[in-house]
Formats: C-alpha cells, structure tokens, sequence
C-alpha cells in the first residue's frame, strides 16, 4: 500500500474517533495537536490491525506525527512480507 | 533513641489487634520507613526505578532530608501544606517523604485534574509550596493563591533535584509527629463537584502496609511492584510509595500512559507484581497480537479502582495463566479493605474482608441485612480518614463512630463474598476514574441542538467496562442524525477529559424525570 493511501486509512480511522477531518495533517502529532487519550491511542493501534493487518505498537511517550504513524505502517507491511 | 528500635519489639508481634495502640506516641512515618530499612541493612538495596536511573534506599534517606531541609529553609513549618503536582518522578518521591519528616503535610495533586480543579485544590488546601514543572507553571498561570509562597520546579533554571544537591548531608532530626496527627492529604471527587481533601494521619499507611501488603499480598523486599494507578490516587500511593518502603522492595516510577507503555516497561524492568485497573487489563488483552506481554516476571496480578469484569478475569487467566485478585478500597480508608486471594477467587465479586477490617452491608439505619440482601457498605479500620478537609457536614455524612459507609450499594453471600451493586448517588467510575453525570449533561446543554440531556453508566450487567452513554432531546429546528451526534461528541471532546465523553449519544423525545423534575437515570439505564 503507498503511503497516500494509509494516511487515508488512518485519517479514517481518526475521523471515526469524531475528530474533526479539517484538523488532520501530515504533521499534525497525536498528542499535542489531537490530545489523544491512552485508550483513544490504542484503538487506532487496533484498527491498524484490522484494516491493514499490520501491528504497530503506538507508545505515548514520544509524541509522533500522522506522517510517522504512516512510515511505521509501511515498515511494519514490508517487514511482514 | 533510633524510631526503628524503638519499634523493634513491635516488629516482632502480630498487628492483628490494634495497631496503632502498639505506636509509640512520638511516630513519624517517613522517619520510620527510612531508618527500618537503613537499620536492616538495605541502604546498596534498589529503592526504585525511574526510566535509566535507580535510586537506593541510601540514596532515599540522603535526598529524603535534603528534602526537609530545603524545604525548612524556604519557611515551611510542621502542619504546611505542600502541593505536588508531577507525575511520578524521583521529585515527587522525595518531596512527599521529606514534607512528612518534616511534619509538614504534602498533598498530591492528580495530574489528571482539570485545570479549575487543580486552582480549587491550591485554594483550599491553602498549600504554601507547590512543586511542579514548567509546563504546569504556564498552564496555570497566574495562580491567584494568597496562601503559596513558593513554587519549585522540576526542571527549568534552578531545577528541585539540583538544588537538592546543594544540600549538606547534615543530618536533620524528623518532626516529632504523633501517630494520630494528620501526615498527608489526597484530593477524591466530592459529590458537589469540587475535590474534598481527605486527611489521613501518619499511622495510616502502617495499616495498609500491614494488613493489606504483608499480610494479604504477601509483599517482601524481593518484590518489584509496578502500579497503573499513579501517586496522587490513594491506590497508587500504596502500590508505588508505602507498600514497597514497609519492607524493603523495590518500585517502579513510571510515566506510562497507554497499554504499549506498560507492556514495555514489564518487559524492561520486569516486576514481580502488577496493580492494575479493570481497564488496562482489557487494553492489554486487545493487543496481545499486536504485543503479548511478557508475565514471566510476575507473581501477582491485582486490580480495584473499578468492578472487573468477569470476561476480562477469565480472558486475562486464559491467556496469560494468572488469575487476578480483585479489591476495593477507598480514598477514605486509604488502601484495599475487601480482596479475593489465591486459591479464592470469585469473579466479579470484590472477595472477602481483610483481616483488620470491619465490613458489614447494612440498612438504612446501620442494622446488618441477611446475606443475599443488598444494602449499604459500611467498613471500619485503622486507616479510616480523620475527615474531609474543611466539609463537616461531608464528614459527618461519611462517619459512623469509627466506620464508613462508602455510597457504595453491596451484597454479601453465604459465603462471605462482597458483590457490587451501584452506587448511593449517581457517580460511577470509568478508566478508575469518578465521573459524575452532571458535568458531562452541562457541557452536552452547551450545544445549540440540545434541549435536555441525561448521562448513565452502561456495562451490560457487569459483563463490560463501563461505558458513557448519553440521551438528549433536542429543541425545535433540531433533527437526529449520525451527523449531529458527531458534532455534539465533537463537543464534549473539546471541554472534557476524554474518557468522560459519551460513547453514544441516544436521541429521545423527551427525558423521564421524577415527579420532583430530577432526571430518572435508572429508567434509562432499564429501558434502553
């Protein structure tokens, strides 16, 4: 999958958790833009998973942007292939 | 004379009967934990972890009374009150021991607070010296409390552990406290919106660790405990400060905030036991493909904050081959007075009471009600609180004599097993954390579209977490849609924590209120 294509995923993903679209960039970060909660993390972890079959563990202490979470997708698909 | 030998005798008896007649009448907790560990030779021994760093039970003492002597030049005085708001850090660590050698009185502050809160606690607890970190500081600048004098700072210019450092060694006799008198300060949601500060004394937490750590959970200095629950909660106090210090073990600091967090720090450090909340543990469970966790370490699992489910106990026992003991504590009574055990467990009960405590359901006028029949929790202990802070007629409400009654509505078996049933009042909990309807239904009555809104508990009978499910009639002009229930969550998402936005927003013609106009949440809660 090309990286366009799994931030539309993850944009998705993000909506579905009633985040406003129009607040969603290649660098917006989860934490300090989104303010995302422990729970609120994880289930896009889970839905990663579910749409894509790929695992990503998305640990809060570093905060990262949509663009990162994305290169950790592609990473995880070729790793897996 | 050394407070650890003069308590030499006493660690040689059993504390069943009365603990605190065994205390000798000069007892100062801090002082006491520190020098039972020193003299048992445990100063080389890991007091705790924190992310690179371990600090010794030495290396405690030394910056222990570093703390009481900063803090005594800067003019606090015995009794003081002394805010920490951090998460958990080696500063919080020793600000809250070195305040309470000091005789002064810390006052955790849960990070999790909104910013109103945390000014209203500042307030009301009339704290003198705050010791937070710079983001705090701007967030909630300015701080209009004419009672704080200083503020510390974990990082910045002069950072707390640095001027620490500059410290002399010099040895700082500790308060000459009592048993009896307050130590130290935890803030628990009130019923009228504003936090209550609830008081506990220095013998409090020896309860705890007695009867709780050593006695039911068998704690030793080999245990390694890692809490979910942080400081400032009275859960996370015990697991992560008093329980460890009573015997020697070691504890882990940590700022995790999701399961991924946890799992890796329980693979980096490798405790031997895991206080967790129901909440985390069904987190864990949803990523095992993602990221099994490594229990090889662990020897005990426990959870309270909330009721677990019992699919998540059985879940967790399938899946990882441990069983978890369940319990239920409270702010009030400081630490877990019902717990199942080992050999014991019955999920979805809170167990049985622990050796030490007094636990009855009772009817409205204190008799106990047969078993099988619900009533009131009523627990007496030698951790009971000495009162809210400044909220007589609360205090008042919550004591009988030398018990409690929770608000909690319970049901004890034949069997002796403790069943929860709800609440008193309409608070519940969700991620261990109070949620009351009312301050979500305000924030929903902010929106536009909404006429009238009533907020309940859902968890399908026991069987899932709680979740937050509102229901809201609208004003003329205003139709339903997965569009508008959008925009509504959209909105609660902006002016609360998280976890306190409704999953579900059910739209009704009109909400079923009692013949007073109060809204009938329990028909709710039947009907749909």
């Amino acid at each position: 999958m090309s990286i366009p294509k799994t931030m539309d995923t993850l944009k998705a993903i993000l909506a579905n958790l009633g985040i406003p679209e129009e607040s969603l960039h290649q660098d917006t970060l989860l934490r300090d833009n989104l303010q995302l909660d422990s729970v609120e993390t994880v289930q896009i972890s889970l839905e990663l998973k579910r749409r894509l079959g790929v695992n990503v563990r998305l640990e809060t202490r570093r905060d990262i942007t949509l663009a990162e979470v994305c290169n950790l997708v592609e990473a995880a698909m070729s790793a897996s292939h | 004379m050394s407070l650890y030998y003069s308590l030499g005798k006493l660690q040689k008896e059993t504390w069943m009967d009365s603990i605190s007649e065994k205390l000798p009448s000069i007892f100062n907790i801090a002082a006491y934990f520190l020098e039972s560990n020193l003299a048992q030779g445990r100063s080389e021994k890991v007091a705790f972890y924190y992310q690179d760093s371990t600090y010794t039970y030495a290396q405690l003492n030394s910056f222990v009374r570093r703390t009481a002597r900063l803090l005594s030049d800067l003019g606090l005085a015995r009794e003081n009150r002394i805010a920490i708001l951090l998460s958990d850090t080696p500063e919080s660590v020793f600000a809250f021991w070195g305040a309470i050698f000091l005789g002064a009185v810390p006052v955790p502050i849960n990070t999790a607070c909104t910013i109103d809160d945390i000014h209203y606690i500042l307030q009301d607890s009339r704290a003198k010296v705050l010791v937070t970190n710079q983001e705090w500081q701007e967030k909630l600048a300015p701080i209009h409390s004419q009672f704080l004098r200083k503020i510390l700072l974990k990082d910045g210019e002069q950072p707390f552990l640095s001027l620490l450092t500059q410290q002399t060694d010099e040895q700082l006799p500790y308060a000459e406290t009592s048993g009896d008198e307050p130590a130290f300060w935890l803030y628990t949601s009130g019923s009228t919106g504003k936090p209550k500060g609830v008081i506990h004394n220095h013998q409090s937490m020896v309860v705890c660790a007695e009867l709780y750590g050593k006695a039911k959970l068998g704690l030793h200095q080999n245990d390694i405990t890692y809490s979910v629950a942080k400081i400032p909660f009275a859960y996370g106090l015990g697991n992560s400060l008093y329980m460890p210090i009573a015997v020697g073990a070691a504890t882990i600091l940590s700022d995790a905030n999701n399961a991924f967090d946890i799992i890796a720090d329980i693979d980096r450090y490798r405790p031997t036991i895991l206080f967790g909340i129901p909440s985390i543990y069904a987190s864990i469970l949803s990523v095992h493909e993602i990221a099994p966790l490594n229990t090889s370490s662990l020897r005990l699992c426990l959870s309270a904050a909330e009721q677990l489910p019992k699919t998540i106990w059985y879940k967790w026992r399938d899946t990882y081959g441990i069983e978890i003991y369940e319990g239920i504590g409270t702010t009030e009574l400081l630490h877990i007075f019902l717990s199942n055990a080992e050999g014991e467990c019955r999920p979805g009960s809170s167990g049985r009471p622990l050796s030490g405590y007094d636990v009855r359901v009772v009817d409205e006028k204190g008799f106990p009600v047969p078993a099988g029949e619900i009533g009131d929790l009523e627990v007496s202990g030698e951790s009971l609180m000495l009162g809210y802070w400044n909220r007589l007629r609360e205090t008042r409400q919550a004591l009988y004599g030398n018990a409690m009654r929770t608000g909690d509505k319970y049901l004890c078996d034949a069997d002796g097993y403790f069943w929860f049933m709800g609440r008193k009042d309409d608070f519940f909990k969700v991620n261990g954390m109070w949620v009351s309807p009312f301050e979500v239904e305000d924030v929903l009555l902010q929106h536009e579209g909404v006429l009238d809104a009533a907020v309940v508990p859902e968890c399908d009978r026991g069987e899932q977490l709680t979740e937050i499910i509102a229901y809201v009639s609208l004003k003329p002009g205003f139709d339903q849609s997965p569009d508008l229930e959008e925009k509504i969550r959209q909105l609660a998402r902006t002016r609360l924590p998280h976890f306190k936005v409704p999953k579900k927003i059910n739209f009704l013609e009109t909400l079923p209120r009692t013949p007073t106009g109060k809204i009938h949440r329990k028909s709710l809660l039947k009907t749909h």
